[in-house]
């Protein structure tokens, strides 16, 4: 059974969907994913005209005589892609990764910005 | 569960080469009626080398102050709870597909160990417990007199 499951991770990791939420504030977009086991450096976010793209890999178990007697969970690959909204700013996209949560800020363009307007006296 | 209840349903749909429309169900009140778990339990994996036990579960986005760890007669406990990256109230969520809040989830460990040399660590979202095992319990060749 081990020896089975070990074959299958070589070829391909399983493909998870993360659980995200998403938030909009007067700011902006902030996106919250979850993504347990996965270092800074496994984890890419590609940026294309109108969406955005989440991949990352679970850390490897450590290999050698290790046998499991439960398991719910194993190495995994994440993808998630996101349409953008048009008024998101691009340029000021901002990403922290902290515990296995990627926190995502999709700031929204001044423009798009809620405001209130003057009325001029006619 | 559900399959003791209905025999006939299963051979019938595997003939027909369809997925079988009570998988999943078993497991769901599995869950449903364990009373080892509350809240949200964390998916944990639990295994085992010659010399220690490890157990690691899926805890995205804890603070390691909320996260509270026993062990006591065999039974690892991992309790905790999760609060919200960011207070919001009423309206804005366009998604809320992750949870929140308290949690507990009782491990019994598959053979006697030490309990008193544990050794816990939260990374990238994932606690990992080692807990080394009492040799005095391990499996042994004996020696046959005669």
């Amino acid at each position: 059974m081990d020896n089975e499951r070990t074959q299958t991770e070589e070829r391909q990791l399983p493909q998870v969907i993360p659980a995200t939420d998403i938030l909009e504030k007067e700011d902006g977009f902030h996106i919250f994913m979850d993504l347990p086991g996965v270092d800074k450096n496994d984890l890419v976010i590609d940026l294309n005209d109108e969406e955005i793209s989440i991949r990352a890999t679970s850390a490897q178990k450590p290999r050698g005589d290790v046998r499991f007697t439960h398991s719910e969970f194993c190495s995994c690959q994440y993808a998630r892609t996101l349409t953008l909204s048009s008024v998101v700013d691009r340029g000021r996209i901002r990403a922290v990764l902290k515990n296995g949560v990627l926190d995502l800020f999709l700031p929204k363009a001044e423009e798009a910005k809620p405001r209130r307007i003057e009325i001029q006296a006619g | 569960m559900f399959k003791k209840h209905f025999p006939a349903s299963k051979p019938k749909d595997e003939a027909q080469g369809r997925r079988d429309p009570w998988m999943g169900m078993d497991q769901f009140w599995q869950n449903a009626m364990s009373p080892y778990t509350s809240g949200v339990a964390p998916v944990v994996d639990v295994s085992e080398t010659e010399t220690e036990v490890r157990v690691a579960a899926e805890l995205p986005g804890m603070d390691v102050n909320d996260i509270q760890l026993t062990l006591d007669q065999g039974v690892l406990v991992i309790k905790g709870e999760k609060k919200r990256e960011e207070e919001h109230k009423g309206e804005g969520f366009h998604r809320v597909e992750r949870s929140y809040g308290s949690f507990s989830r009782a491990i019994r460990l598959p053979t006697t160990c030490l309990e008193t040399k544990v050794q816990a660590e939260y990374k990238n979202g994932v606690l990992s417990v080692r807990i080394p095992k009492d040799q005095k319990f391990c499996a042994r060749r004996i020696e046959i007199e005669g």
